[in-house]
């Protein structure tokens, strides 16, 4: 039975590496990094902050503050700093986004409070008022 | 056995994907000036020419910073009020030009917006936070009235008629300085820009990807953004009670002075005006916020500008038609 | 099911629950990183017992390692159950694919595996697309790196298992 099954697997010619294993992982490298330049590229100026999917505040990352988000759980602290933002305290359990320190492009996520922080998808170059 | 020599095109490829993305670019560079942070971005495929055209917008607002300076002993403006009731003094062509453009707005506005509220702003500190006393406020309001601004555009001179008047340029500089900014940088050749002096914005031409410039209005009451709206060949300027105020009795007194009362304007909120240029905005933004949205929106309209009000309850008042202005979902 | 089939069972889900168990406590760059070692036994079970087996010991492996680490049935055990689920799916579907080799199958499960709980999170928890944009290049650059890396482990150990019976 084994036996057969061992045959089976050599008769398909299972390879380790192919050139088409090759060509995948070389166009999902360039579709992940050319994603992720074309994502920063336009604009990388503000942080996006959701609450269980709804928009709470748009913050520019060059100023610096700490804004307090309600979740679910409780408060989500967030801090933007120096061209950076980070989680500073969290009501979660496993703290994730807090251990993901201060970042300057993509997002953090709390999934147990449902707090979403994303940086720059919405383009607003300056801030009147 | 893995890397091939046939694979290596696949590498090739994927080095020049990575590197096909070198184009006209965003350079942006802040910098503290006039008080505030000023950030300048520029669309440019040169990224030394960017810098030094930014860098060069940059000394222009920071020569001007020394010449309006209401603080500091040495600007041009403190020597004409030290000279106030004295002698005319001798200014520069900067100096000329902003006082001039000052009593346009003056003139336009029935004195809503008043360069001369010096007084005033001496009298009030809102670091401190305490109201000043009513004798001192009409006191001081005696020497507000910008008509007694004598400019001799023969001798470059500058008198203020009565001892005690004081200018203030806080309502306009800001503006004005974009606008000059924004003449270097198209000296140097920039056509696509984005000047912001605080909340006072210059955008000029399109960014790279072909979009205009997106700017976003601050919520009056929360942190972050109310409305955003796209911008381009113009000049957004935003006042509000919520910049610099303390509170007495929750009355909220803030840094926007009506110079026919001498206390904080009564409007709530902001007002956002969009001009063809930066000192317009500035200077049509403090006077409308003195006003309030019954009688400013129509005077905006008129003017052929546009403008929005959003006030405490976040009612919204528009004048003209802002294309592309979009309110935050709440 | 054969008596052999248990026990490759039994044995396999074993070596994954530990590997997993082990992975868990090294030090990552992230902590929501994983390398997902244990994939390489599923792909094994695949390969060398087919879909039907390889499907049980992955279900097994993250039905008893969320009730060991305390995650089910949690968000944490959901996320990793649609990453599982669909991580299979593309397994199936890419044993279909001909010259494929075993470091893309690996590759094309470890694509579906952060395809489904992206997915999965985006629907039931996050419901931002700005946040699943933004953190999608970074998450396929990582899967597609630790896809080749458990593929081309998993291929020398079957080439080592199977060289014996040649």
């Amino acid at each position: 039975m084994r036996q057969g099954r061992l045959k089976d697997l050599n008769s398909r010619g299972n390879k380790i590496l192919t050139p088409l294993d090759i060509f995948l992982i070389v166009c999902l490298l360039s579709i992940s990094i050319l994603g992720a330049l074309y994502i920063r590229m336009p604009e990388r100026e503000s942080v996006l902050i959701k609450v269980e999917g709804e928009l709470k505040g748009v913050y520019s990352l060059k100023e610096e503050r700490i804004i307090e988000v309600k979740g679910p759980l409780g408060t989500t602290v967030v801090e933007i700093r120096s061209g950076k933002v980070g989680v500073i305290s969290s009501p979660c359990q496993n703290k994730l986004c807090l251990h993901q320190g201060f970042i300057s492009r993509g997002g953090i996520i709390c999934l147990p409070n449902r707090v979403v922080i994303t940086i720059g998808t919405r383009d607003i170059d300056a801030i009147t008022g | 056995m893995l890397f091939q020599l046939r694979y290596r095109g696949l590498i090739y490829l994927f080095v020049i994907l990575l590197f096909s993305c070198q184009r006209e670019g965003l350079y942006r560079k802040s910098a503290v000036l006039m008080d505030t942070v000023v950030t300048i971005t520029v669309v440019s495929d040169n990224p030394e020419r960017a810098e030094g055209a930014i860098d060069e917008a940059f000394k222009e607002i920071k020569r001007l910073e020394g010449i309006v300076n209401f603080y500091s002993e040495e600007s041009e403006l403190s020597l004409i009020n030290r000279n106030a009731g004295i002698r005319p003094i001798k200014v520069s062509e900067d100096m000329l030009d902003i006082l001039k453009k000052s009593i346009e707005v003056s003139d336009l506005t029935g004195g809503a917006f008043d360069v001369t509220t010096g007084p005033l702003t001496r009298l009030w500190d809102f670091q401190k936070g305490i109201v000043p006393d009513e004798r001192e406020i009409k006191n001081a309001l005696k020497y507000v009235n910008y008509r007694e601004i004598v400019i001799d555009e023969r001798s470059h001179t500058v008198f203020l008629k009565r001892k005690g008047m004081l200018i203030d340029l806080g309502g306009i500089a800001k503006g004005y300085a974009a606008d000059r900014a924004a003449d270097i940088l198209r000296k140097s050749g920039i056509r696509s820009f984005l000047i912001a002096i605080a909340g006072d914005i210059r955008a000029e031409g399109l960014k790279p990807d072909g979009k205009p410039w997106m700017i976003g209005i601050k919520h009056p009451r929360a942190e972050g953004i109310i409305a955003t709206l796209p911008l381009t060949d113009a000049s957004i300027s935003t006042s509000g009670d919520y910049e610099r105020f303390f509170f007495i009795n929750s009355k909220r007194y803030h840094h926007i002075l009506n110079p026919f009362t001498g206390y904080p304007s009564s409007s709530t909120g902001g007002v956002t005006v969009i001009t063809d240029r930066g000192y317009l905005s500035d200077s049509l933004a403090t006077a409308a916020f003195v006003l309030g949205p019954e009688k400013a929106l129509p005077m905006i309209e008129r003017l052929g500008y546009k403008a929005v009000f959003i006030t405490e309850e976040k009612k919204v008042y528009e004048a003209g038609k802002i294309e592309g202005l979009k309110f935050q979902r709440e | 099911m054969q008596l052999q089939d248990k026990r490759a069972i039994a044995v396999l889900s074993a070596i994954a629950i530990a590997i997993y168990s082990i992975e868990g406590l090294l030090p990552m760059p992230f902590p929501w990183l994983k390398a997902g070692f244990s994939n390489i036994i599923i792909l094994i079970a695949f390969l060398l017992f087919g879909f039907r087996i390889a499907l049980i010991i992955s279900l097994v492996r993250i039905l008893v390692s969320s009730m060991l680490i305390g995650t089910f049935p949690g968000p944490a055990f959901v996320l990793s159950l649609s990453g599982g689920l669909s991580s299979m799916g593309g397994l199936w579907m890419a044993s279909f694919i001909p010259f494929i080799g075993i470091t893309g199958l690996s590759v094309i499960s470890a694509l579906f595996h952060i395809t489904g709980q992206l997915l999965i999170a985006y629907w039931l928890f996050i419901k931002s697309l700005e946040g699943l944009i933004a953190i999608a290049p970074l998450l396929i650059f990582i899967s597609t790196i630790t896809g080749t890396i458990n593929g081309l482990l998993a291929g020398f150990i079957i080439k080592r298992i199977t060289s014996g019976y040649q």
